[in-house]
């Protein structure tokens, strides 16, 4: 009983159909608690968060870097786990959700190398350092790289879809070996550096802005990522006759 | 399954410039890395340096890995007639790495002598080779198996599969230069295993869809 | 508030310029994200919308035509 509703379920959620109508009312709740959640944590964390008491006000930027790099790492593992259900249940879907985290994922990764780039000057003394977490970043952005650069060589939309669920689930498979082997190596060529989150308890008036903005981070994602997915499903569903009546209804209101 | 063997050990003594193209390759790539900057020659660069041009060395040998079978359509024949497709894909593998890897066993030692790499290192670098390589023969073949439609795969082949090498040629340059200052090389020897043995498990698969994907293209 | 001044939160000690291009990069790039997303959305239902005028048209025309025969 309950696995045949579960069944159910699931094939509904596979349906472009249901999962459009489902999200509109999901769309509006993900993008206001993201300018909420995202214009407090910006005022408490610039303005009322205390500085640190060795990095001074630059670890003021940890508030935006952290949950950037938190997003860039989540939206690819999201493309590796849809690629994954794609692939298995051959839900048409997936692919729609892999179009639409790829290009949030790659702007959010250059954000999350640029600000920590613009981070470091201060706290390290150089724009740039090979430090463990920032190789991994930057792999991570070689590996969104490739499934784009794959999807624009794919005319085919249902092969495009293929290739990069499979791209996309190899990927996320090596991400952890990835990231262990760059920690190894980094333990060998430590640059004279302090960690920039491994601060020893970290007080609450510090971290409570960062769990703020991380969850602001998370909602914005999820709104973008269902508007960009709608947006897809419309332009997929062209001719559908649900498309034709949402249109009508639209025009109506 | 020993015919399947048989018939891919031939094709692959026809191609005799398989094998000596990848050597020759390493080899005048290692000299220009050596005239453009002699310090690295005896210098703790020099295991990162053998590792990176054998990466790149595969990454090129990769490309062809599928490309003739794919055009005469031997290889839709290939998995369409073979009982196990996955055994098809694993022996295609094998013998990828025999012709590339496998001859890197022998002539890595030999190249790290070229770049300065002390005698008593060159164990080692043979055991770096003869550990790390499956793992670039693997996971080059997913990303050979879903490009080789591309009429220009190279790129993206390159873009797709040299990220997943990173480990590869972390513990890969790392074992040479633990042996070089005479620490213990076995994290390292694990680690390699480790790599290459999650690649074994995903490779087959991965590439087996990644060819159906790219016969659909055609 | 942290801060004493306006000034003072502008300035960061030596940090503004560092903690301030952080905020503004990101700003900017939530921005386009926001802005091009429900750009493509828009886009795309304006042109369904069209297409179902056109095609209302289309019917309607038929129907004057049917009529005057």
């Amino acid at each position: 009983m309950l696995s045949a509703s579960l069944k159910r379920l699931w094939h509904k959620l596979g349906s472009p159909r249901w999962f459009f109508a489902l999200t509109e009312s999901w769309v509006k709740v993900a993008g206001w608690s993201a300018l909420v959640l995202l214009v407090w944590g910006t005022i408490w964390g610039l303005g009322f968060a205390p500085a640190d008491y060795q990095q001074g006000n630059s670890f003021r930027i940890m508030y935006v870097h952290v949950p950037a790099a938190m997003l860039a790492q989540s939206l690819y593992i999201g493309m590796g786990v849809a690629g994954f259900i794609g692939l298995v249940w051959r839900m048409k879907l997936t692919d729609v959700a892999i179009s639409a985290c790829l290009p949030l994922g790659m702007v959010i990764t250059a954000l999350a190398l640029f600000s920590g780039s613009v981070w470091g000057r201060p706290t390290w003394g150089s724009w740039w350092e090979w430090d463990g977490r920032t190789v991994s970043t930057l792999v991570l952005f070689f590996l969104y790289v490739g499934i784009y650069a794959l999807r624009e060589a794919i005319a085919d939309q249902e092969l495009r879809a293929r290739a990069s669920a499979l791209i996309a689930m190899v990927g996320t498979i090596n991400i952890p070996i990835i990231k262990y082997s760059v920690e190894w190596w980094n333990t060998l060529h430590q640059p004279a550096s302090f960690g920039l989150t491994q601060k020893p308890a970290m007080p609450s008036e510090m971290w409570l802005p960062l769990l703020v903005m991380v969850l602001g981070f998370y909602a914005f994602a999820g709104f973008i990522v269902l508007v960009r997915m709608r947006t897809e499903i419309l332009n997929r569903e062209l001719g559908a006759r649900w498309v034709r009546d949402w249109v009508q209804v639209r025009s109506e209101r | 399954m020993s015919s399947l063997l048989r018939r891919e050990w031939q094709v692959a003594l026809r191609a005799k410039g398989a094998i000596i193209n990848p050597v020759a390759f390493l080899l005048l790539s290692t000299t220009l890395f050596v005239i453009a900057a002699p310090d690295t020659v005896s210098s703790d660069a020099a295991a990162g340096i053998l590792w990176t041009l054998v990466l790149l060395t595969q990454l090129l040998a990769l490309d062809a890995m599928y490309r003739r079978d794919f055009d005469s359509g031997v290889l839709e024949q290939t998995l369409v007639s073979a009982q196990v497709p996955f055994v098809a894909v694993l022996t295609r593998i094998f013998m990828q790495w025999l012709s590339t890897g496998f001859i890197m066993v022998a002539v890595g030692p030999a190249l790290g002598i070229l770049l300065g790499l002390p005698a008593e290192a060159t164990p080692a670098i043979a055991l770096a080779m003869l550990l790390g390589t499956p793992a670039l023969s693997l996971l080059g073949s997913i990303g050979a198996s879903v490009t080789v439609g591309f009429s220009r795969g190279g790129v993206i082949l390159a873009l797709l599969v040299m990220p997943l090498f990173l480990p590869t040629l972390i513990f890969g340059a790392g074992l040479v230069a633990a042996a070089e200052a005479g620490s213990s090389v076995m994290p390292q020897v694990y680690a390699l295993s480790l790599i290459s043995l999650v690649a074994l498990a995903i490779a087959p698969f991965a590439t087996l869809a990644g060819l159906k994907i790219s016969l659909e293209m055609q | 508030m942290y801060f004493d001044s306006f000034g003072d939160l502008l300035q960061m000690g030596k940090h503004g310029f560092y903690v301030w291009t952080a905020y503004g990069a990101t700003g900017l790039v939530l921005l386009i994200s926001w802005l091009s997303a429900r750009g493509a959305f828009v886009k795309t239902a304006q042109r369904l919308q069209q297409q179902a005028e056109l095609a209302q048209r289309g019917d309607q025309s038929a129907q004057h035509r049917g009529d005057h025969t």
